[in-house]
C-alpha cells in the first residue's frame, strides 16, 4: 500500500477540520492584503505640512481647507481631484486641472494635494 | 498522519513567514514648506520613529540653512555680505562659506554662466508684473555683474563684494546644497536608504525595500503641470535637477521673458527650453543646470561632459540632447508637445 494511502485511511474528521482551517486562514490573509492594496485609490490633502484630510477618490464630494492666505477648495469626481479656488496670485494650481496622479501644490497657500501613497509604477520625485 | 500533519504545518509556516516579515523595511514620506518652497523627504526605515526622528533632524537642517542663505530675509548672511558690497569684507559661517566657494568654482568651470552676481539684472524683471527693463537700464547694471568680484578670504572665513551696488544671491545652488547636507543628516542618523527633494533639487541613496532603486520624472518643460514627465531615471546614489523656463516667465509679443539670464548681455538665455543635469553631487547638479541652460546645447554638452556630469537637455524646438552615457539610463516617455513661442 502506498504511502498516501495509509495516510488517508488514518486521517480524522479533525485533521481536516485543522486543515481546512488553515488553507482558510491563509487564503483570507491574500484577499486582505488585496483589499488593502487597492484602498491605495486615496488622496491627501496636506496644509503647512500637516495631513488635513485623506479622501476616498470613489466618492465624490468638495472640501475648504484653510491656508495662511485663505480658503482653498478641493473638488473630488469621479477618481480625480483638483483645486477649484485658491486665493493664490497666479492661480497656477487651479489651471493644473484634473489629476489622477501625483500631486497639485499651492505654494502660496501652502496647500499639497496628493494622490496614492508609494504605489509601484510611480516615480518617487520628479525634478523641473 | 503524524507525518502528514507535520509537513502541512511547516509549509504553511514557511509561507506565512514570506508574507509577514514582522520587521519589515517601509518607505516614510513627509513635506514641508522650507526654502520659499515645497521639500519632501522620504526614508526607509524599519521603525516609523527612527524614520520620524531622521526626517526632522534633515527638515531642520534645511531650515538653519535657509536662514543663513536667503537673500530676502535681513537677517541672513548673504544679506549682511550684500549690505557691505563695497565696504567691508563680512565673516560668515562654514556653510556660507563652502557654498559660495562652489558657486565660484562652477562659476569659473563654466567660462561665468553660472553666476551668483547676476541677482542685480534678474531682479530688473518682474515676472509677477510682467515686465522687463529697457535696455539702458541693463546696460548701466550689467557692469554689477561679475563673479570674480565676490571675494573669498578662507583664512578669515570672509565674503565681500569689491563694488557698492553688487549683490550676491546664492539661489542657484543653495537648494542643492541643502539637499546634500540633509542627506548626510539622515546618512548619520542611520537610514539606510532616503530621497531628498527640495522642489526639484534632489539627492537620492540607497535602494528602496524590495532592493528597487529610486525613480524620478524630468518635467516636460511645456507640459499642462508638474506631473506631466517626459523622462524617467532610476537614481542609485545620485543628484538630479532641472532648470526651464517655465518656472518664472511670461510672454510678450510671442516672445519668452524668463528668469534663467545669461550674466554676460542681462537677457534670457535662448535656445533652450530645459536643462536636466544628473551626477553625485546636487550642489552641482543644481548649479550646473543653470550654467548649462545659459551656454546652449553644443556648448553645455561640452561643459557636461569635461566635469563627467550627465545632462539631458531640451532645445527650443524641444528636441532632446543628451550626453552618450545618459541614454541608456533614461527612459523617455511619448514625445513632448512644444508651443510656437521664441
Amino acid at each position: 500500500m502506498s504511502l498516501l494511502k495509509e495516510t488517508l485511511k488514518e486521517i480524522t474528521i479533525y485533521d481536516w477540520a485543522l486543515l481546512v482551517a488553515l488553507i482558510l486562514l491563509s487564503v483570507s490573509g491574500l484577499f486582505l492584503v488585496k483589499g488593502l492594496a487597492l484602498s491605495g485609490n486615496t488622496a491627501s490633502i496636506e496644509v503647512n505640512g500637516k495631513l488635513l484630510y485623506r479622501l476616498s477618490l470613489n466618492e465624490d464630494r468638495t472640501v475648504e481647507v484653510h491656508g495662511p492666505i485663505g480658503i482653498t477648495r478641493v473638488e473630488v469626481k469621479q477618481g480625480k481631484i483638483r483645486i477649484t479656488d485658491s486665493p493664490c496670485p497666479n492661480k497656477l494650481c487651479i489651471r493644473q486641472g484634473w489629476i489622477k496622479r501625483g500631486a497639485i501644490i499651492c505654494l502660496p497657500n501652502r496647500v499639497v494635494v496628493t494622490i496614492g501613497g508609494d504605489d509601484t509604477g510611480e516615480v518617487d520625485a520628479i525634478s523641473g | 498522519m503524524k507525518r502528514f500533519l507535520f509537513i502541512t504545518l511547516n509549509l504553511l509556516l514557511i509561507l506565512s513567514s514570506f508574507s509577514c516579515n514582522l520587521r519589515k523595511e517601509e518607505t516614510y514620506r513627509k513635506s514641508e514648506f522650507l526654502m520659499d518652497t515645497i521639500v519632501t523627504i522620504t526614508v526607509v526605515s524599519d521603525s516609523e520613529k527612527k524614520a520620524g526622528d531622521a526626517m526632522d533632524k534633515a527638515f531642520a537642517e534645511i531650515k538653519r540653512l535657509g536662514q543663513l542663505l536667503n537673500s530676502f530675509s535681513p537677517d541672513s548672511e548673504i544679506s549682511a555680505i550684500n549690505r557691505n558690497a563695497g565696504i567691508s569684507p563680512v565673516k560668515i559661517s562654514p556653510d556660507t562659506y563652502t557654498l559660495l566657494e562652489k558657486g565660484i568654482e562652477v562659476s569659473t568651470e563654466t567660462g561665468g554662466a553660472f553666476d551668483m552676481t547676476v541677482g542685480v539684472v534678474v531682479n530688473l524683471y518682474d515676472f509677477h508684473k510682467k515686465t522687463h527693463p529697457s535696455d539702458a537700464l541693463i546696460r548701466e547694471k550689467l557692469p554689477l555683474v561679475n563673479f570674480r568680484d565676490l571675494i573669498l578670504n578662507k583664512d578669515k572665513r570672509t565674503a565681500f563684494l569689491k563694488r557698492k551696488g553688487m549683490s550676491v544671491d546664492a539661489g542657484g545652488i543653495a537648494k542643492g546644497y541643502a539637499a546634500d547636507r540633509a542627506t548626510a543628516v539622515l546618512k548619520s542618523a542611520g537610514i539606510k536608504a532616503a530621497l531628498v527633494a527640495v522642489a526639484g533639487d534632489i539627492r537620492a541613496y540607497g535602494l528602496k525595500p524590495g532592493e528597487t532603486p529610486w525613480r524620478v520624472g524630468i518635467r516636460n518643460p511645456r507640459g499642462k503641470g508638474m506631473d506631466d514627465i517626459i523622462a524617467t531615471l532610476e537614481l542609485r546614489d545620485m543628484a538630479i535637477s532641472t532648470s526651464g523656463d517655465y518656472e518664472r516667465f511670461f510672454i510678450e509679443n510671442g516672445k519668452r521673458y524668463h528668469h534663467l539670464i545669461d550674466p554676460k548681455t542681462g537677457y534670457p538665455a535662448g535656445g533652450v527650453m530645459s536643462v536636466t543635469v544628473v551626477g553625485p553631487l546636487a550642489v552641482y547638479t543644481d548649479s550646473l543646470a543653470t550654467a548649462l541652460f545659459i551656454s546652449g546645447i553644443e556648448k553645455g554638452l561640452k561643459i557636461a561632459g569635461t566635469l563627467g556630469y550627465d545632462t539631458l537637455m531640451i532645445d527650443k524646438a524641444g528636441k532632446i540632447h543628451m550626453t552618450d552615457s545618459l541614454k541608456n539610463k533614461i527612459t523617455l516617455q511619448p514625445r513632448i508637445k512644444t508651443n510656437k513661442d521664441k
